[in-house]
This record gives C-alpha cells, structure tokens and sequence, in this order.
C-alpha cells in the first residue's frame, strides 16, 4: 500500500499506457483487439465487378416513379417517326389531324360523319406536339385554311430533342431509341 | 387472383391447383359487366382498359402536305419548288405586288 500506484506496472505496461492516444483509439480500436477479423464472401468478391467496370448507374430517381399511359407512348413514338420524315432544309406546318390520318389512314372528317370520334387521340398528340412545339398557329397549306398547326423550324432534328414520356426518356438516354 | 396454372372445365368451372372448385357467375346475373376486353393485350390503366393501336404498316402510309404557301415569299422569282409550284404562291406574290405589303404568314 506504501508503493507508489505506477510501480506495480511492468515497463511493457508503462511504455504500452506512454503510447496510448485517445483521439486515435476511438477512431479505430472500437472492437476488441484479440476479436477476428469480420469473414468476406469469396463467392461475391468473384461475382462483382471492379469499381471502374461497372456501367452507368440505373434510373432511380423519384421523379421517374411514374405509370405512363402506354397509348400516350404509342403515339410520342408515332409523332417522332413522322418528324423524322421531314426535310431539315425547310420549315414546316404540323397538326394532330395530320399525325392521326398518316398514322391510321382514318380520315378525321369520315369518321366523324360515321359518328365516331378521334379526339381521345387528338388530344394527346397535341399534348405531345405542345411539349416539342409550343403554341399551335392557323396556317395556309395548298389554299387550306389548316388550324392548330405546330411550326417546325428549318434544321429541326427530332433525335436532338428529349422525349416527353419518361419510358422513351430512358430509350432515348441509352441511345436506343429510333429515331 | 393467382399466378398458378388454372383449368378451365368442360362445365366451365375452373379448377385451381389445390382442387378447389370455382363456378363463374353467369352474364345474366351479374350486376356490373366485365369491362375487361377479350384481347390479351389489353393494359389497364387509370381504371381504363386500353389497347394497343391499331396503326397502318409504315410502308403504307402517306405523308401529307406540310409546307404552307407563304414560304414561297422567302424565295426567289420563279423557284421551281414545291411550294412555288402552287398556284396559292402566285396569288401570294400577286397580293404582295398590289398591297405592297408582307402579306401574313401562318
């Protein structure tokens, strides 16, 4: 009980005690030192690929969450094919009417006179030709007095341009999408 | 609602898988019709089942006009275009001669 407390330690102990940093031990000694080290998968090690081989990272952002409607996509693919007919040297005047017609071969005015009705159809290509196009304008085509029609300027190339449906989006950022 | 196969009988009873035995309601005692087309490839979508359209092969199709008549006033006299070719540009061009103004473009 006379000695003083630091004699009962041996000069290992001492020198052991001398080298301890509590910063750096509760960094890093936060298990016990004689506890093995945590086992790894070889299988998975094998199954992965490195960090640099790996591809582009996939669509996981909220924003993308979304259930479109498949007759929507339908004509966005149809508006595009019919876009891509034309001539980049000019302008030109586009309507939902002339989208539906060379699409089905219906005329818009047949069918209504049958009684029938495209404008579950219409609407959507106008939804779709808005979104590339902006505001419609009346026009004149061969003497016809043609409304709601879109202007394409001369040099317009629809490739260029993002779809509107997020499910050609991701055609379209992968580069498979045609056109 | 299951993904297992079921088979549907002579009777028209459908048999599952654990044996159990499932009579259809007849058309004629239901209360609300079955909206669900006959087509396989029919999607439901917002409480709607919709299919696929029914579009003409491409080769099939015509393109239509889409070039408009003013156009013709940002070429040359007697281009030999299309749109210059038209006899809506030749009124254009007279109107401009005789109003001495742009006339509009749609």
């Amino acid at each position: 009980m006379d000695e003083p407390e630091q004699g009962l330690l041996t000069e290992v102990e001492k020198l052991l005690k001398k080298r301890f940093d509590k910063e750096e031990a509760s960094r890093v000694n936060r298990v016990p030192s004689n506890a093995r080290d945590a086992r790894s998968s070889a299988r998975i090690d094998q199954l992965v690929l490195p960090d640099e081989e790996r591809a582009k990272m996939p669509f996981t952002k909220d924003k993308y969450l979304v259930r479109e409607n498949p007759q929507l996509v339908q004509w966005e693919r149809e508006v595009r094919k019919f876009e891509r007919k034309l001539s980049p040297d000019h302008g030109h005047r586009i309507s939902a009417t002339m989208i539906y017609e060379w699409a089905t071969g219906i005329r818009v005015s047949d069918l209504m006179a049958d009684g029938g009705s495209a404008a579950a159809d219409l609407r959507k290509l106008n939804k779709i030709l808005r979104f590339y196009f902006g505001k419609p304008y009346m026009t004149y085509i061969m003497g016809r007095k043609t409304l709601n029609c879109y202007r394409v300027r001369p040099g317009y190339y629809i490739k260029r341009h993002r779809p509107m449906t997020l499910t050609l989006y991701a055609e379209w950022a992968a580069g498979t999408l045609n056109p | 609602m299951t993904h297992r196969d079921v088979i549907v009988l002579e009777d028209g009873r459908h048999l599952y898988e654990d044996g159990h035995l499932y009579t259809p309601m007849a058309e004629r005692d239901r209360t609300y019709r079955v909206r669900k087309p006959a087509d396989p490839r029919a999607v439901r979508f917002n409480g709607e089942w919709l299919l696929p359209l029914d579009l003409l092969p491409d080769e099939e199709r015509v393109m239509p006009a889409t070039r408009p008549d003013s156009d013709t006033l940002d070429h040359r006299a007697r281009c030999a275009c299309e749109v210059c070719q038209r006899p809506q540009a030749a009124a254009l061009w007279r109107r401009r001669a005789i109003t001495g103004r742009e006339p509009r473009r749609g």
